[in-house]
């Protein structure tokens, strides 16, 4: 008696750890990888504009992005002015990345002879596990219009940047904004889009539909800007090649004082020329 | 009476001690190089995880595509944009075993000459393959190294051909990863 029950209890001992062992022989799950992967949703638009407007991208931390802007004239101008193309205003300009989520830009433009700064914050990042479904970013613009008497010398931006990357090919992106002049204040709501068509290039829309106007200003003089373009990436250039109804390319300019519509085909061609230069090694901010 | 009691005893501590010999890391290492005329490129990938279960010589690994650290962030975002497609393919694994696990001594400090076979899956692609590496044993440590190559033809991973001259078509891999028993 005493022995089979001490062979029970050896069977018991031996045998389930036994079992226990097989199943980790079998069940391929050496590893506790089941939970899912957190990671911060990268490049939901190649560049930090969408056309005209701030994207949900900040430039990375150390790394210069060198923009030169096209806008050339209206198409309507007819075969004598080569339907815009003999026109262009031009603006240059860089982004900076000072820290991670933080970036400084300036520029140039030749429209109002303007110069402009801003700085873009994203104070929330989203996820691959929706923990964070969107990122949110601050933009904070300043704008100087060069020239003499000029009625409103200095503008400024503020955005929130609400954007979601919905797929792996589509991010769409909602931008409340507000451009303050000495002559009042402008409202918009901008939407943007984007859809990969293939790995390096993209099918861009952005709409900018003011909202409320400064008090006194007439309805028939400005229109809302919208864009449609294509993104082309070529290692370190991104392309953006697009036609608009806006000549100005920053944001008092094409938000508050948008003077063509596609109506009359006022439309231009223009195109945006990004090129990124690390300037410092990236590992120094992780 | 006190013999079987003692024979029992040691029979479950047997299989206690085998139950607990997995070795395991959360922060392995993964180097890779792609080298040609033009460019060299390399990332590291500090957060390799990796099991080795003693008893069969199982052996697992799981990389985070995204973890992957280049010199220069662009190229990173290429590399898991264009290349990897990390949103939708974002893990690469190993599963397989040590094909001459009997011949490492995991009690007794050395190092052995071990070869891993078993399947590797990145970029949505699974391929069987046979690694050689080097089991070093150091007290409580196992420290599993392995250099092999990546034809990134066999992976499904297209380079256009504009960047052809800048990214090499088989990449060396470097794996260094310092297991501890748990």
């Amino acid at each position: 008696m005493p022995l089979i029950f001490f062979r029970f209890v050896l069977l018991l001992v031996v045998g389930i750890p036994t079992t226990l062992a097989a199943q980790t022989d079998t069940g391929m799950s050496l590893l506790d990888d089941t939970e899912p992967v957190r990671e911060k949703v990268q490049n939901a638009f190649k560049t930090s504009k969408i056309i005209n407007l701030q994207s949900m991208e900040v430039t990375d931390a150390g790394v210069m992005d060198m923009k030169i802007n096209h806008r050339f004239g209206a198409i309507n101008q007819g075969a004598y002015e080569a339907f815009g193309l003999d026109n262009a205003v031009v603006r240059i300009g860089a982004e900076y990345g000072l820290v991670r989520n933080l970036s400084l830009n300036f520029g140039r433009s030749s429209l109002d002879k303007l110069l402009d700064a801003g700085l873009k914050y994203r104070f929330m990042h989203q996820t691959t596990d929706n923990k964070k479904p969107l990122s949110m970013l601050l933009y904070g613009g300043w704008a100087r219009v060069g020239g003499q008497s000029v009625q409103s010398r200095y503008w400024y931006t503020g955005q929130l940047i609400i954007g979601r990357k919905m797929t792996d090919k589509l991010s769409v992106q909602l931008v409340p904004s507000v451009v303050i002049a000495p002559s009042g204040q402008t409202y918009a709501l901008g939407m943007g889009f984007r859809q990969k068509l293939t790995q390096r290039t993209t099918f861009n829309m952005e709409y900018i539909p003011v909202l409320i106007k400064p008090e006194g200003r007439s309805t028939n003089n400005y229109y809302n800007s919208l864009s449609v373009g294509v993104d082309i990436e070529t290692g370190g250039h991104v392309f953006q090649l697009h036609f608009t109804n806006s000549s100005g390319m920053a944001e008092p300019q094409f938000i508050a004082q948008n003077t063509g519509t596609w109506t009359k085909q006022e439309i231009r061609f223009g195109f945006n020329i990004s090129r990124v230069f690390t300037v410092v090694d990236p590992s120094r901010f992780k | 009476m006190k013999k079987l009691i003692f024979f029992l005893f040691a029979t479950l501590l047997m299989n206690v001690g085998l139950l607990a010999q997995v070795f395991s890391t959360g922060t392995g290492t993964i180097k890779f190089f792609s080298k040609t005329s033009a460019e060299d490129i390399d990332a590291t990938n500090n957060l390799v995880k990796a099991a080795l279960d003693v008893a069969s010589g199982n052996l697992e690994y799981a990389v985070s595509v995204n973890n992957f650290i280049f010199k220069k962030t662009l190229m990173q975002k290429h590399f898991q944009e264009n290349y990897m497609e990390s949103g939708k393919f974002p893990k690469s694994t190993f599963k397989g075993s040590i094909t001459n696990n009997s011949s490492v001594d995991y009690k007794k400090d050395g190092t052995y000459p071990v070869t891993a076979k078993g399947k590797l899956t990145m970029h949505g692609v699974t391929k069987d393959v046979t690694v050689p590496g080097k089991i070093t044993i150091v007290g409580n440590k196992a420290v599993l190294k392995a250099d092999f190559n990546v034809n990134l033809d066999d992976y499904n991973i297209k380079v256009p051909a504009n960047n052809a001259s800048q990214v090499a078509k088989t990449i060396k891999v470097s794996m260094d990863c310092s297991l501890v028993k748990k």
